[in-house]
């Protein structure tokens, strides 16, 4: 169900929603993350605002990186095994598990929480990594830009709000462009999975309900992530060729719906994984399961005391 | 095949209308306006696809796979194999996240035999005035043909809850087997919710009297001695089903069916009379084409029957079932166009248009998913209160009563007990001149909340208790989340859910929360619309499904023609119905016929 949007001479983008399709087009290689200005007027524009936006000196950040950039698969490789709750090491504190417990419980703001998340995944990357009220408010301008477009966004950047947003993101995460794309980027569909986790704990269906079926309804793919073509390609999603400089946007968000699996949230088995897929599973299961205990209830959500009866 | 640009502004406006008001609340033109809005919006917006690995069948060399029906139902879709045959998945009507099945402790509660007992359980029978039994037979008939989630499971314990106290059930705990889980589930699946296989075809191809593979289909074609030669199916020297000898209710007298699961007297009339159908549309195309053999006869004959059923259902049954000016208007274009009947029999189908002809003859498009039947069609279409609990039947001639019996009575063999004593014609007499149940709370048949597997041990079956647990089992989603689903106004109390005060206070009762409410519950509490035997909720899917069935079916659509059916062949769709039927096999009820406007609405009684 791809849907095409060409203005000659001024916009080429594909909107691609079906999950098939998606797939097919991921592994496609004339279709790849290098971002370079060409085809129409506002193509190049969305190509440039990538490049300037999402690049540290000139480096882009990892989920905007090329497929064949050797140092990005290098660093997925050693962070996905890095980043593993089963290999032992510990990747989030009981202090921070409890806050963001008490988030879904309801007890504490949603910023709050969003810091809490910011810090887990900053410290990741460097233990003293120090997440804030501004830090965080920053991740949410830069997604705010991130994902679309408006008006308010010319201002943003002629203010210089965006610049400072970014800048102080980088300066906390070191100018290393994983830290920066995980505290300012990649967060965000942790949030997001806690805020359903908290409507979803407050439903009626919550008791009805096991951990895998949580985590598969907590969980949800980025809205889209965009890809350019790099050579005239021919396919079905579309009647005529698409032309380098196209835009095509794999809109995941949508094909969750269709397939709310670990290879649309996490792109999992393709050359473009998470590396945090283990990671954010395994921190959303034990949000889930301290948020029961505290409540007197199991992982299944039985109650823990009548378990305890003979 | 996208939506086309005019069709999401169509679907749009009505979104917005909607929330002001209800479509079946606007003036007669609007309304229709807005269904064709409604199946646009749905068509796009709720069907999923569940298949990761599907099949890969392989075309049988020895078979017109182009011009008929392969017996598994592969190859309907020339281009996706696998659509819609038998073993494969059930879709999905709501997004696939919200479909994950509950689990204990919230599977069972409220407690599903509290809900049967309270809610569910007939106390006195509700008749629905405007409509005959052979509307629920007729239902079951097709429900057989659509859809079966096959034997349960016995190798996994079985579901247990407590019954409550002062029950007269049994035993202190109810026990119900578990839907037989999807065995060809993959790592592709890993994450997602549960699955379960339809182990007949999906589509209206007549798998319910033709079988879902080749030994069934030659098992209802095999008389004694062998493999009928002539293309017809076998009947007895009575005219009646032959008795099935491998029953897998071990009952002698039950009769034999590809499926003949749960059978009764409706079931048993309905199944007759299309096997007597098909016999005479062989009759009728070897004279046409005699030098035709027994096999094309049965497959030419097999797709006129199917064709002739999915339009009987169209333009007739629905029409019955939603007894509206508007709903009578769009069904019938849904098989003639909005030019309708009488310029369909002046000039044909000239436009291949689906709105203006009608969906046969209409290209065939599966929209946003390839084409299945979907675990919530299976749930809206649980109208087990339209089953009566006590029958009398009744000569045609004089209406005088020959046989009084209880649903228990024509259960499995016992049907074969009633034709012995009974003539075919006064069955579908005294069928046609009874009401059947009211789709409402209390009105679930008594029988079938306690239907004897092996009494002698003590078990028995609660059916109503049984839909309740399917349902969460199988992750439909509750009455208020299923409607927000298809972005239909959400109940906040009880108040909004049903006007029947009394209601209002049993439902808050046993659930507490209108949150919790059961589809089923909530459907059947719901305040219907004018002339509705269903929700207005079971209706949205009814609107996606039903005009799907015909639509994504190559033999209903792209070769919906005479070179396929034969000229004979579409003449015979075309020009009969079930009147037609009715009249062809039992043809003294042409008298009580004689004023009948449609065949599924009550009959006049004989005068002595």
């Amino acid at each position: 169900m791809a849907r095409r949007i060409r203005l000659p001479g001024l916009l080429d983008v594909v909107l691609v929603s079906e999950p098939a399709e998606i797939r097919t087009l991921n592994e496609e290689r004339r279709l790849d993350r290098r971002f370079v200005a060409r085809g129409p007027l506002l193509n190049r524009l969305i190509t440039r605002r990538i490049r300037k936006w999402f690049a540290i000196k000139g480096e882009p950040l990892p989920s905007l990186a090329p497929r064949g950039d050797a140092e990005r698969s290098e660093r997925q490789r050693a962070l996905a095994a890095a980043l593993d709750p089963a290999d032992g090491r510990a990747l989030w504190t009981d202090a921070q598990l409890a806050r963001l417990a008490a988030f879904v419980r309801g007890e504490i703001a949603r910023d709050d929480a969003a810091v809490t998340v910011q810090e887990v995944v900053g410290k990741l990357f460097y233990d003293d990594y120090r997440a804030d009220r501004e830090t965080w408010q920053a991740a949410e301008l830069i997604d705010w830009f991130r994902d679309g477009f408006s008006p308010e966004q010319i201002l943003w950047q002629i203010s210089g709000r965006l610049r400072r947003a970014r800048d102080l993101l980088l300066e906390r995460a070191r100018q290393d462009r994983w830290a920066m794309h995980g505290s300012a980027i990649g967060l965000h569909g942790i949030v997001h999975a806690l805020e359903r986790m908290r409507d979803l704990r407050s439903a009626p269906e919550a008791a009805s309900l096991d951990e895998e079926a949580v985590i598969g309804r907590c969980l949800a793919p980025p809205k889209q992530v965009p890809r350019t073509v790099e050579a005239t390609l021919s396919t079905p999603i579309a009647a005529d060729h698409l032309r380098p400089g196209t835009v095509v946007m794999l809109q995941l968000g949508a094909a969750g719906e269709r397939a709310p699996d670990a290879e649309t949230v996490f792109m999992r088995g393709h050359w473009n994984a998470c590396p945090a897929q283990a990671f954010v599973t395994g921190l959303i299961r034990a949000v889930w399961r301290r948020s029961l205990q505290e409540d007197g209830r199991d992982e299944r959500g039985h109650h823990l005391h009548a378990a305890a009866v003979p | 095949m996208k939506i086309r640009p005019f069709e999401s502004i169509v679907a749009a406006l009505f979104r917005i209308v909607n929330r002001r008001r209800v479509w079946h609340r606007l003036p007669f033109l609007l309304a229709v306006i807005n269904l064709l809005a409604l199946r646009i919006d749905l068509r796009w917006r709720n069907l999923f696809d569940t298949e990761t690995v599907p099949r890969n069948p392989v075309a049988p060399s020895d078979f017109d796979i182009r011009r008929c029906r392969t017996a598994d139902g592969s190859f309907n879709d020339m281009s996706i194999g696998w659509m819609g045959m038998a073993d494969t998945r059930f879709g999905r009507n709501a997004p696939l996240a919200q479909t994950f099945g509950e689990k204990p402790p919230g599977l069972y509660e409220p407690n599903p035999r509290v809900i049967s007992r309270e809610l569910l359980a007939r106390r006195t029978f509700v008749p629905a005035d405007s409509i005959n039994v052979l509307l629920p037979a007729w239902l079951q008939f097709m429900v057989h043909d659509w859809l079966s989630h096959g034997v349960n499971d016995t190798a996994s314990p079985p579901h247990r809850f407590p019954v409550p106290a002062g029950d007269d059930w049994p035993k202190p705990e109810m026990t119900i087997l578990r839907t037989c889980p999807d065995q060809q589930r993959g790592p592709a699946d890993e994450g997602r919710p549960a699955t379960s296989r339809n182990a007949v075809t999906h589509w209206w191809d007549g798998s319910q009297m033709y079988g879902s593979d080749r030994k069934m289909q030659q098992c209802v074609r095999g008389a004694p001695t062998g493999l009928l030669a002539n293309g017809k199916l076998h009947l007895d020297e009575t005219g009646h089903l032959p008795l099935d000898p491998e029953a897998a209710n071990k009952d002698p007298d039950q009769e034999l069916a590809a499926v003949n699961g749960n059978w009764w007297i409706g079931l048993s009339a309905m199944h007759t009379l299309f096997t007597r159908e098909h016999n005479a549309i062989v009759d009728r195309l070897r004279i046409e084409y005699p030098d035709k053999d027994g096999e094309w006869l049965f497959q030419k004959a097999r797709l006129i029957n199917a064709a002739l059923i999915a339009k009987i259902h169209a333009t007739e049954w629905t029409h019955a079932l939603l007894q509206s000016p508007t709903l009578q208007y769009a069904m019938r274009a849904s098989w003639w166009g909005m030019l309708g009947e009488a310029y369909f029999k002046a000039f044909g189908r000239p436009l291949h248009s689906e709105l203006l002809s009608g969906i046969p003859s209409s290209p065939q498009e599966h929209y946003a998913a390839p084409y299945a039947i979907t675990e919530e069609f299976t749930a809206v279409y649980r109208l087990h209160s339209l089953i009566p609990d006590d029958y009398s039947f009744r000569r045609h001639g004089d209406d005088k009563e020959v046989l009084a019996c209880t649903l228990a009575d024509l259960f499995a063999g016992g049907t074969t007990r009633v034709h012995r004593s009974v003539p075919f014609e006064d069955v579908l007499y005294s069928l046609g001149t009874s009401n059947p149940g009211l789709p409402a709370l209390h009105n679930f048949p008594t029988h079938l909340r306690k239907i004897p597997e092996k009494p002698e041990q003590g078990i028995f079956t609660d059916l109503a208790a049984t839909d309740i647990l399917r349902d969460r089992e199988r992750g439909v989603p509750r009455y208020c989340a299923f409607r927000r689903m298809l972005r239909m106004s959400v109940p906040t109390s009880f108040q909004e859910l049903t006007e029947n005060a009394q209601w209002q206070r049993e439902l808050a009762t046993i659930y507490g929360d209108v949150e919790r409410v059961d589809l089923l519950t909530g459907t059947l509490a719901e305040t219907k619309p004018p002339g509705f035997a269903i929700s207005d909720t079971a209706f949205r899917i009814f609107i996606v499904m039903a005009g799907r069935r015909i639509k994504s079916d190559r033999f209903l659509t792209d070769d919906y023609t005479p070179e396929v059916y034969t000229p004979a062949g579409i003449a015979w769709v075309e020009e009969n119905g079930m009147r037609e039927v009715l009249l062809r096999h039992a043809p003294a009820l042409a008298p009580v016929l004689a004023d009948v406007r449609n065949s599924f609405f009550p009959w006049p009684r004989s005068r002595g």
